[in-house]
């Protein structure tokens, strides 16, 4: 057996290892310029493939697993692709205990986010060393009692997900026409004692934005510089008065200015969205088909759009819930416009929206349906195509299945919410490297955290974009001079 | 004294569920009633409210680029809690690990992790390949035998 000091020398850690590294490549013009900038990530192969010829019902099982972050938003964006392949609607009861499930899965994940990757960026600082910018930074920093309050809070989401969905994280419960089990009222009362927990834990959460963020002048000008800034189009869910929603609704596009662009039923997407193939990434890049690609640039004639939690408030008018409202005027009182192009007030966008799923999360837990018995609607019609979209915390995550006669998979499309983000990630790496390179420069010391906090702003999940699992992603930035020669590699394992 | 035997992997990733695998043929090797086997696919955080309730852990798990497919890694003590850098997404199980103590959670007293060298944990696929299916007997001995040095019986 290998010994414990040869082993340190190698990066093992547990199921986050898997994604191998991120390659970013910098190509310099004469000047020394940035050129351009690509990022690419290591692949995992036949998904599609392993899906084709099974039973179609066992895709709310199987596509959980293409990835450990957000197995809740496969098996409900893939469950509502079931009721669509199986023509048959939840029972009311049955949409409520999806949509509960739901909401305090993206309380959980967008609290992980906030201070466990996001956290050490602004609360132990961007320009910390890698040894401080960790989640045990953070606790360092904001004590211990916060600490204890946000792994409660994790600990009891993810309860709920167990209660309602019927297994730790994975959840198995969702099932075309509904799901499997009712709530009972013991159960409702745990879940409702939760919820109103979650409520809190929002509160307090918005209050460490107040005091650690925007109370230090040097943040509040990192979320608004140029350097983080893309004026795109903007898609999210929304209901039928325009408001965000997680579960259910229809796609809306708003234009760089705020103005509604399309407003189309999801089944509808391949019709508005088109997929751009480069030579140098398999993952492609999705764009707004009415406008047409025109490579990686920002604007109103380039078809990029984003997604995710600033995407959706910028696409909506607005929240169902009281206190997210109030922090959604707020923050674009104090951003001074909307849509926001501000990269980095993604950051200030998922609390919105933290505070709004655990608002749902109480409506949803003290609803008077919440415990009817009726959960399901079985299904009667045989299976054909259907398509299932919900909010993932990171942006519409599309599942498309088509199914022969016998009810077996024939073929299936996905679209993750990293994969809509790709272009305006690609063009945040770019900006980020064009700020730290000057004339052949290289600030080396830097590069690596902005870079890094490029695309972390958009809580990528390469996992599921390339069908891998996620977590930590070594990264190797190789710079390359105008003749193609490599001149520097920094890397970080 | 409860002892917890996780696995760790995906089980339908090909050779990434060589971690699942070799705690289920662990727990029957070994396995008494204070012994629990848990298999699962979650990292960093998660992994370690699994393990919060034991006294002690062992963690098994895939690791590529790991050497001759089959080698085993054990990691064990300050170990565990390096090599961790930050992440794109997640925290590692070194970060959770450091976390919890600073936190004053509760923590089994040993947590061990074996990391298994693997060939392609790249690949959908319910099978693993067969130089990892060929060397599990092995690993499994390897690991039983080094816990039985370490732990006596567990």
């Amino acid at each position: 057996m290998a010994s414990e000091a040869e082993a340190r020398r190698i990066t093992i850690d547990p199921i986050t290892r898997l994604e191998g590294h991120g390659r970013i490549e910098i190509f310099l013009d004469d000047e020394g310029e940035v050129a351009n900038a690509y990022f690419q990530v290591p692949e995992l192969r036949g998904f599609e493939k392993f899906c084709e010829g099974r039973p179609v019902e066992d895709l709310a099982l199987i596509t959980p697993r293409i990835c450990g972050v957000c197995p809740e938003a496969h098996h409900m964006a893939s469950t509502k692709a079931l009721d669509a392949v199986f023509q048959v609607e939840p029972t009311p009861a049955g949409r409520k205990l999806r949509e509960l499930l739901y909401s305090a899965f993206f309380v959980a994940d967008h609290a992980t986010h906030f201070y466990a990757l996001s956290g050490p960026d602004f609360v132990v600082g961007p320009d910390a060393s890698p040894a401080e910018r960790n989640i045990v930074g953070v606790i360092a920093k904001v004590g211990l009692e916060l600490g204890g309050e946000v792994l409660k809070a994790l600990a009891a989401c993810h309860e709920v997900v167990a209660i309602i969905g019927g297994k730790y994280v994975h959840p198995v419960s969702g099932l075309p026409g509904g799901v499997s089990k009712a709530l009972t009222e013991e159960d409702r009362a745990r879940v409702e004692e939760i919820a109103r927990a979650a409520v809190e834990f929002g509160k307090l959460s918005l209050k460490v934005l107040d005091d650690v963020v925007l109370a230090n002048t040097g943040y509040v000008d990192l979320i608004r510089s140029d350097a983080f800034t893309h004026r795109t189009y903007y898609m999210g869910l929304v209901d039928e008065n325009n408001r965000v929603n997680f579960y259910d609704g229809m796609l809306r596009v708003v234009d760089p200015e705020g103005k509604e662009f399309v407003r189309f039923h999801p089944s509808q997407y391949l019709e508005h969205i088109g997929e751009h193939v480069e030579p140098w990434t398999y993952l492609k890049f999705p764009f707004l088909k009415a406008i047409g690609w025109k490579g990686l640039v920002d604007g109103p004639d380039s078809g990029i759009y984003r997604v995710g939690p600033l995407a959706r408030l910028n696409a909506s008018d607005g929240m169902t819930t009281p206190l997210a409202q109030a922090e959604y005027q707020r923050m674009y009182d104090t951003l001074g416009s909307r849509p926001v192009h501000q990269t980095l007030a993604m950051h200030w966008a998922r609390l919105v929206e933290l505070m709004h799923a655990a608002e749902r999360m109480l409506e949803l837990a003290t609803d008077p349906e919440i415990t009817d018995p009726n959960v399901r609607n079985l299904p009667t019609k045989p299976p054909g195509e259907g398509v299932g979209v919900v909010e993932a915390p990171r942006g519409v995550l599309i599942h498309h299945y088509w199914a022969d006669e016998k009810g077996l998979a024939r073929k299936i499309n996905l679209i993750v919410g990293t994969a809509h983000n790709y272009g305006g990630i690609a063009m945040s790496v770019k900006k980020a490297a064009q700020a730290l390179i000057r004339k052949g420069v290289v600030v080396s010391e830097g590069l690596l955290n902005r870079i890094e906090m490029a695309f972390r702003a958009y809580d990528p999940c390469f996992g599921c974009a390339t069908h891998s699992l996620p977590g930590q992603m070594p990264l190797i930035v190789s710079i390359y001079d105008n003749r193609g020669n490599l001149v520097q590699r920094l890397r970080r394992d | 004294m409860r002892t917890l035997i996780l696995g760790l992997g995906n089980p339908i990733l090909t050779d990434d569920a060589v971690g699942l695998h070799v705690a289920r043929r662990l727990h029957e090797l070994l396995g008494g009633e204070d012994v629990d086997l848990v298999e699962a696919a979650v990292a960093g955080l998660q992994s370690v409210d699994l393990i919060c309730r034991y006294d002690r852990a062992v963690i098994i798990d895939a690791v590529p680029d790991g050497g001759q497919p089959g080698r085993v890694w054990r990691i064990d003590g300050a170990g565990l809690d390096s090599g961790a850098a930050p992440s794109s997404h997640g925290i590692g199980l070194g970060q959770a690990l450091r976390l919890a103590r600073e936190l004053s959670m509760r923590l089994p007293e040993e947590t061990i992790l074996y990391a298994i060298a693997v060939v392609d944990p790249y690949t959908f696929g319910e099978g693993m390949t067969p130089q990892v299916e060929q060397a599990l007997p092995g690993v499994v001995q390897e690991i039983a035998t080094d816990l039985a040095r370490l732990w006596g019986r567990i």
